[in-house]
């Protein structure tokens, strides 16, 4: 049979219908637990679950490192624990060199763990790499390795949070450029991924990265690292990593050779064109908020159809992640949908590994402060039932080639009601996340199923780069009339068949400003940040261009990040004009509140300026200043001066 | 100027009953019309039902949403139908609401904000549902947002959550309403989470240590560097030592350390006193008292429990073995130094008040220590606790 196309809508929706109708008498559920069976591995008594990698052994037992410290191996045969090793530091992820050694990253170091006696505790522990900073702050975690084609080792460093500060001492050498910013990298190679040879040398290899708690190869040798959504990451992603490149998260540039001064001070499109785009998006909230750790379903994997692709675990939500990938124009990118998900499957899905049968091995963590999962270890196995789901997709001229698990019911499969195609895009910015912009459901414009009904290639009225295109094809079924597993898809297309891949148009964040103090006085009207109020000029008696005007009782911001400012004891003062009752602003140094309710008393008149004081000490480097409005909106503020009182 | 402002003012006399908003993310701000909505519009049902003329002062409630999927508030009381002012301040990382729920409610919320699935975001996982009573948007992080309610007029225990998935199987907490003023042992309310965020592992962190043999713990630790390995020895004594500058910091003796959750990431608490502090400066100096050498770390191996740190110093290989002095409190540490070529200066800290630090080995100038390159083949210092 050739391919068919088919027009009438009408025809096509009298058909689905007499189709459902069917479908609902002889449908098999749509449930993960039809076609995978969860099984709990109870955790060892002295531990919490808080698991932070996993591996078999060559000898078949499992090996778990813990959040806390402390590693264990399993035997699935005795279903007993016997701990290996004690005392890590977070480690949060492992490889088996043998019965007797593994190799582990903890926060300082990539540790060979060995036990030499033969006594079954480890009393080893060789320093690999500690060729990267420390800075004190929580944030900092090292995951991996990752093991590459060549036997070389991946890990990746996570950046430090500015919900908290750095040590007085630090490990490796401090750059003061690299500690602004939402997540920070003040010491070397935070915000990398490193490559370490089989004898401990370090590379840096690739930057950009804000939280990369998922590091690891697929079947084909390339390498993959997720990221968390936040500042510079719009929404959760997953790169493919090459040497040299950057990814966007921008902290990291300093240590990239060659790179001068503070890469916040350059223009978002500046950093935009630089960085290079992920191979898949994770919409936030929709479907993954905290991708984890990318594993291929190789030959060690027995999941069904799936062979070849990567499964990627995620942490807030029961789900097991599949990957289609799709290389277009040289560009890896693809398209992620569930593989699992509810059922009994828990939350916290952070390691991944595959057992002797070919079984799916999950870690779970709930990290104390604050990753929002569960504890333990499961272990996912097939039935042996294969599940109608989208087993490929790639990006075609006009729109995508669908492959399925199973030929479709061509009545349901030729009718372009039955799809739901929708796009949007995630902005590049240095604010937290991204909303999800224009967002619009394309039209389905024509369809055409291949002679074996496994494959439609859909035709779409618009394909935009830069854009994420999410599909459900709940509405379909198998021709067996087995209804879709899994309805949801995400493609990120990055790059189109013809090579292009534009960036949706969009108003880039200027970038911040900062301001080597003039004389000690930073003008309002030239701040860092001015949200809201606007810049004035109409009451006179300012100094410089002018001055900042609040507009909204509430939501109005004036930031000021004042750079090489010598540490010591300051007086700040602040020129500002309010001609009756005070609107009092909120104050933040630092981020930290100075004054919940910091009153500006009136001056009498809008072009009477007067100066109020506030002391407080600062560190050296970088500071933040910010007036914020809390209800009253707030007077004209005209400039701010540091007086040093004292060092 | 002053005019437009002051009308600006008036128009936000919603002020009164909610939308207090700090947002941060131009991204965002499209929605915060239908945020105010959202939050205005069962108190102002409320609102309605309360028996006019009666007025009670208004409580203002502040709550921090903190790292660790937490409140720092975990419970607070209010009179029935009392005016709430309930201000939520996003401290964390992540974002966050708080949703007040009808008691018993919680995780009905929860999972109903769990099932709303891709909508989720749109609705500030929010479900529809009879058993919300009050909500705020979900604030990004440095976010603030004011609730203004009347509290309800049956007594009872409201609880509060944040209901974006999966966060509110831990994040919760207990609005009292009540006319009475005692309030249940904070220990032992059913309605707040465990200290310890779940499953009640309350001491967990306080690491005791084994009587019979040596333990290692790498952790973070107050006053040294962050690569930092906490060690327990037998007879209660404890050391800390530096990974990062290949050096004893100071020991202590007691009890080991405790890393209780509410420690937050900072450094771990030591359970005892220290007795010794080795300084800010390397102590060993080939060639030259004064020639501060280059160290790199190489890991440990466990003799008998006790680890044996090896490290380098200018390329030529260093171990030390730390162990408790046999004849009485304090320790002694162990060197050995193959291969050196020129004399090892074993420079001591300026005081060690309560200390005598005595070696096996070489000659003292004032607190330098000569070895020659044999005596530094195997050496010991001894930190001996004086009485």
């Amino acid at each position: 049979m050739s391919h068919m196309r088919f027009g009438n809508r009408f025809l096509g929706a009298v058909c689905a219908l007499v189709t459902l109708i069917g479908v609902t008498v002889t449908a098999q559920a749509a449930d993960s637990s039809n076609y995978y069976e969860i099984e709990d591995i109870p955790i060892p008594k002295k531990v919490d679950g808080e698991t932070g990698g996993l591996a078999f052994l060559p000898d078949g037992r499992l090996a778990a490192c813990f959040h806390r410290g402390d590693i264990y191996f399993y035997d699935p045969d005795s279903q007993q624990w016997r701990q290996f090793a004690e005392g890590l530091h977070e480690p949060l992820g492992l490889v088996a060199l043998s019965n007797q050694a593994l190799l582990v990253m903890q926060r300082p170091e990539l540790t060979r763990v060995e036990d030499t006696d033969g006594d079954g505790w480890a009393d080893r522990y060789v320093t690999l790499c500690d060729d990267f900073g420390m800075s004190g702050n929580y944030h900092e975690f090292g995951y991996g390795p990752a093991v590459g084609p060549q036997g070389n080792y991946y890990i990746s460093l996570n950046t430090a949070s500015n919900g908290a500060g750095i040590y007085d001492e630090i490990r490796g050498e401090f750059r003061e450029r690299g500690r602004p910013g939402r997540m920070y990298s003040c010491v070397p190679y935070r915000g990398w991924v490193l490559k370490i040879s089989p004898d401990g040398r370090m590379t840096p290899w690739a930057m950009g990265f804000r939280s990369p708690n998922g590091i690891g190869f697929d079947s084909e040798g390339r390498l993959f690292v997720s990221d968390n959504q936040g500042d510079w990451v719009g929404t959760s992603k997953l790169f493919h990593v090459e040497r040299g490149r950057f990814y966007g998260h921008v902290s990291s540039l300093v240590w990239k050779e060659g790179f001068k001064g503070n890469p916040l001070k350059r223009p978002v499109k500046e950093l935009d064109a630089m960085r290079t785009k992920p191979a898949f998006l994770f919409p936030h909230g929709k479907f993954a908020n905290s991708p984890t750790q990318p594993i291929p379903t190789d030959e060690s994997a027995d999941l069904g159809p799936f062979a070849g692709q990567l499964l990627i675990g995620e942490m807030n939500h029961p789900r097991i992640i599949r990957l289609m990938q799709d290389e277009v124009a040289g560009k890896v990118q693809g398209a992620a949908t569930s593989l699992y998900e509810g059922g009994k499957l828990k939350r916290g899905n952070n390691r991944l590994t595959f057992g002797s049968n070919g079984d799916l091995w999950i870690a779970h963590t709930a990290r104390h402060s604050g990753w929002a999962g569960d504890r333990g270890i499961q272990r996912l196995s097939w039935t042996g039932k294969v599940p109608m789901d989208l087993l490929e997709i790639h990006l075609t001229e006009d729109g995508f080639d669908l492959t399925f698990t199973k030929p479709l019911d061509p009545e349901i499969a030729k009718d372009t009601s039955h799809y739901d195609v929708s796009h949007y895009y995630y902005e590049y910015h240095r604010s937290y996340g991204s909303a999800r912009h224009d967002e619009q459901s394309v039209a389905v414009t024509g369809i055409e199923l291949s002679s074996d009904y496994k494959t439609a290639s859909l035709s779409l009225d618009t394909l935009k780069a830069g854009y994420v295109y999410e599909l459900n094809l709940g509405k379909l079924s198998a021709q067996d009339g087995t209804e879709m597993l899994n309805d949801q898809v995400y493609y990120t297309l990055s790059r189109l068949t013809d090579g292009s891949s534009a960036t949706p148009q969009f108003a880039p964040e200027p970038p911040l400003q900062f301001h080597a103090l003039d004389q000690g006085q930073a003008e309002a009207e030239n701040a860092t940040t001015i949200q809201v109020a606007n810049r004035a000029s109409n009451n006179s008696g300012y100094t410089g261009e002018g001055y900042v005007d609040f507009q909204s009782a509430d939501q109005d911001l004036l930031e000021w990040v004042i750079d090489d400012v010598p540490g010591g004891h300051y007086q700040l003062q602040f020129r500002y004009a309010i001609a009756a009752n005070p609107r009092p602003l909120r104050l933040r140094v630092n981020g930290n509140v100075l004054r919940k309710s910091f009153v500006l008393p009136s001056t009498g008149s809008w072009e009477t300026w007067k100066m109020k004081s506030v002391e407080v000490s600062l560190p050296s480097g970088s500071n933040t200043v910010r007036l914020e409005a809390i209800g009253q909106s707030g007077p004209n503020i005209d400039h701010l001066r540091l007086n040093k009182v004292s060092d | 100027m002053s005019n437009r402002k002051m009308d600006q003012r008036k128009q936000m006399g919603a002020e009164q009953n909610g939308a207090r908003f700090a947002a941060t993310d131009p991204g965002i701000r499209g929605s915060r019309a239908k945020r105010a909505l959202l939050t205005l519009l069962p108190s102002l049902l409320l609102l309605g039902l309360a028996s006019p003329g009666y007025a009670r002062p208004t409580k203002e409630i502040a709550i921090d949403a903190t790292p660790g999927l937490s409140y720092n508030r975990v419970r607070f009381k209010v009179e029935p139908e009392s005016t709430v002012k309930l201000t939520l301040n996003n401290t964390d990382q992540m974002m966050h609401n708080l949703v007040i729920t009808r008691p018993g409610a919680r995780l009905k919320v929860v999972n109903a904000a769990m099932r709303l699935g891709s909508e989720g975001p749109q609705k500030d996982y929010v479900p529809d549902l009879e058993a919300v009573l009050h909500a705020t948007p979900v604030l990004n992080p440095d976010e603030e947002y004011t609730l203004t309610f009347t509290a309800p007029s049956n007594e009872g225990v409201y609880p509060y959550v944040c209901t974006f998935p999966a966060h509110g199987f831990v994040m919760y907490g207990a609005m009292y309403v009540s006319t009475t003023s005692s309030l249940p042992p904070l220990s032992s309310d059913p309605h707040v989470p465990s200290k310890t965020g779940s499953e009640g592992e309350s001491d967990k962190r306080n690491v005791h240590a084994p009587i019979h043999r040596a333990r290692v713990l790498r952790e973070f630790m107050p006053n040294c560097g962050p690569a930092a390995i906490a060690v327990s020895l037998p007879g209660n004594e404890n050391y800390c030592w530096d990974a990062g500058a290949c050096r004893l910091r100071y020991a202590w003796q007691g009890k080991f350390v405790d890393l209780s959750y509410h420690k937050k990431d900072g450094p771990a608490e030591i359970l005892g006193e220290v007795y010794y502090n080795a300084g800010s400066d390397f102590p060993l100096r080939p060639g030259n008292p004064s020639h501060v050498p280059k160290v790199e770390f190489l890991g440990y191996r466990l003799v008998d429990s006790f680890p044996e740190f090896h490290y380098k110093i200018d390329g030529t290989g260093v171990r030390e073995l730390i162990q408790v002095r046999p004849t009485g409190p304090g320790l002694v540490r162990h060197f050995e130094i193959a291969g050196a070529d020129e004399p090892i200066w074993f420079v001591g800290p300026d005081k060690a008040d309560g200390v005598s630090i005595t070696a096996t080995k070489g000659h003292w100038e004032a607190n330098q220590l000569r070895l020659s390159p044999q005596e530094a083949e195997e050496f010991a210092i001894s930190l001996e606790l004086k009485p």
